[in-house]
């Protein structure tokens, strides 16, 4: 006898050649199958007669990811981080108000020059431009060396809606103040 | 005369114990305006005494933490220039009402007034503000009897001149990019005012600078004086002594010959103000000059190393924003021929000293 067959609801139908009437497998093990034929699960369980071994299931070929098996050689350790906005430009340099990205330090003035930047922020150095300048170390390999990179925001621009928003209430404003 | 390495501001007792206060900066505690503190320490009832709060243009060095201090000034009307009068300037404040950038919107504080005014419009109390324009005079009732603050500034050339630009480059447009307010780099609609107090008498410069162009700066100030125009005691110099703030006339034709005069620093720039050459400047107009403090960066110091070194390296200079604060303090009677007693506090100093010092 290859395996007795025991079910908990109506016999499983077998035959039929098409997917149609073959029941749907919603869960296997080795002991039990899940079938649901309609509306109705059945609970086949396989027992096979002098088996010295469980039959498993074929394994099935899945992607597995290879872990790294050794550290990025590239890095950043993050020291200090600024948000600034320039206050003033001119053609050699731009002077700026930071504000240290996690609240401790005062805020801070500095003056840069625009040669520091390369030509894709340097171009947007204009009063008023948001920038993040950030301070640490970068780690290439086995080397470490300091490192200082500043960018430009580049924050969407005002809606149409925002500003038509801002002068309904603006115009709300003004005649409660007597502005006009 | 208060200021510090950014920010100045002028607090007036106009007898009576009223009190005007111009402009504002931020103390000790940054979250509250230096005229609080030294009201407060005068034991001066700020809701009550506070007869006018005025902002003579929108740089942050003069709006720092006005909010604040016009929500404690109960009983005070609010001035402002005329150049902000048109709605550009109140849309403008509601655009930037959603800026979520560090350090804020650079009005934050102005569109903080107007919503201490609306609240007041709402209680039925009066709210609307007093529009600065050459020839206005501010007296009674809103000044005690015998106080007058005079504007001389802006001119109407000037109002239309700001309003232009305020449309044209400050006004956000639609796909613009989005920007925190900056700054024009001219002062045009500042507000300069000449106050007069029984017999005591000041002029008080703002940020105005002389444009050499009609209907601008200082010289349509001096273009419309009558003959025989007050000479001033004293002097709170414009645009922290630079260049483009002085104008030979003013001092000849509007302050009395070595009348005391006030200089506030401006640190935030390449080459802070007053520098030396301004310092000599004004220090041969007058042996009465006084500066609320020391021009200059401070060091940058921080913790680690390796950032203190990066940092400068990769900037021309950098330095924290220091409240190193200063008062000078002019006081004299109302009645005529009598002296001022100058006072100097904190870091204020003689203007010599500055030049001694370099």
């Amino acid at each position: 006898m290859v395996g007795n067959i025991s079910t908990q609801a109506s016999p499983i139908r077998r035959g039929g050649t098409s997917s149609a009437d073959r029941p749907n497998v919603l869960r296997s093990s080795p002991d039990l199958f899940l079938l649901r034929d309609d509306d109705r699960v059945t609970v086949v369980e396989v027992k096979s007669a002098g088996a010295t071994s469980v039959r498993e299931p074929p394994a099935v070929p899945v992607p597995r990811v290879k872990p790294h098996s050794e550290p990025s050689r590239l890095g950043f350790i993050l020291l200090q981080k600024w948000d600034g906005v320039v206050l003033q430009a001119d053609k050699d340099t731009f002077t700026a108000q930071l504000f240290d990205s996690q609240g401790k330090l005062p805020p801070h003035d500095a003056v840069f020059a625009r040669s520091e930047l390369p030509p894709s922020e340097e171009r947007l150095v204009q009063s008023g431009a948001p920038f993040v300048w950030t301070l640490g170390y970068r780690q290439i390999g086995s080397t470490r060396e300091r490192a200082s990179v500043i960018y430009f925001r580049r924050l969407p621009g005002w809606t149409e809606e925002e500003i038509f928003r801002a002068d309904v209430a603006a115009r709300r404003l003004g005649d409660s103040l007597e502005w006009k | 005369m208060f200021g510090a390495g950014y920010g100045e501001c002028l607090v007036l007792h106009l007898t009576e114990n009223q009190w005007v206060v111009i402009d504002s900066c931020s103390g000790v505690d940054s979250g509250v305006s230096i005229a609080t503190e030294y009201l407060t320490e005068l034991k001066v009832p700020i809701s009550s005494a506070v007869r006018l709060v005025v902002a003579t243009h929108y740089h942050d060095d003069h709006i720092g933490v006005l909010g604040e201090f016009f929500e404690r000034s109960k009983s005070a009307r609010f001035g402002c220039s005329m150049a902000l009068r048109t709605n550009d300037w109140l849309t403008l404040l509601e655009v930037y009402r959603h800026y979520l950038q560090d350090g804020g919107s650079g009005v934050d504080q102005l569109r903080r007034v107007m919503n201490e005014l609306a609240a007041r419009a709402q209680r039925k109390e009066v709210a609307a503000p007093i529009f600065c324009i050459e020839g206005r005079v501010i007296r009674e009732p809103i000044l005690p009897a015998g106080a007058a603050l005079t504007c001389l500034a802006p001119s109407d050339a000037a109002v239309v001149a700001m309003h232009a630009k305020i449309h044209e480059e400050l006004l956000p447009r639609a796909n613009r990019r989005r920007l925190r307010v900056p700054g024009l780099d001219r002062n045009d609609g500042a507000v300069v005012f000449s106050v007069q107090v029984g017999a005591a008498s000041a002029l008080l410069g703002a940020d105005l600078e002389e444009r050499n162009t009609p209907g601008l700066g200082w010289r349509v100030i001096l273009d419309h004086l009558a003959p025989g125009s007050l000479l001033h005691d004293g002097f709170k110099i414009p645009h922290h002594g630079s260049p483009t703030g002085f104008h030979p006339e003013v001092w000849e034709r509007l302050i009395t010959k070595n009348g005391w005069a006030v200089v506030t620093p401006y640190n935030r720039q390449k080459n802070p103000l007053p520098g030396i050459e301004d310092c000599k400047r004004i220090a041969a107009m007058t042996n009465e000059a006084f500066i609320t403090s020391m021009p200059g960066w401070a060091r940058f110091r921080h913790l680690d190393v390796a950032v203190r070194k990066t940092a400068e390296e990769t900037t021309l200079k950098i330095a924290p924003e220091q409240p190193k604060h200063g008062l000078v303090r002019f006081r004299r009677s109302v009645k005529p021929n009598e002296n001022w007693k100058v006072e100097l506090f904190e870091n204020a100093k003689r203007l010599s000293e500055v030049l001694i010092a370099v």
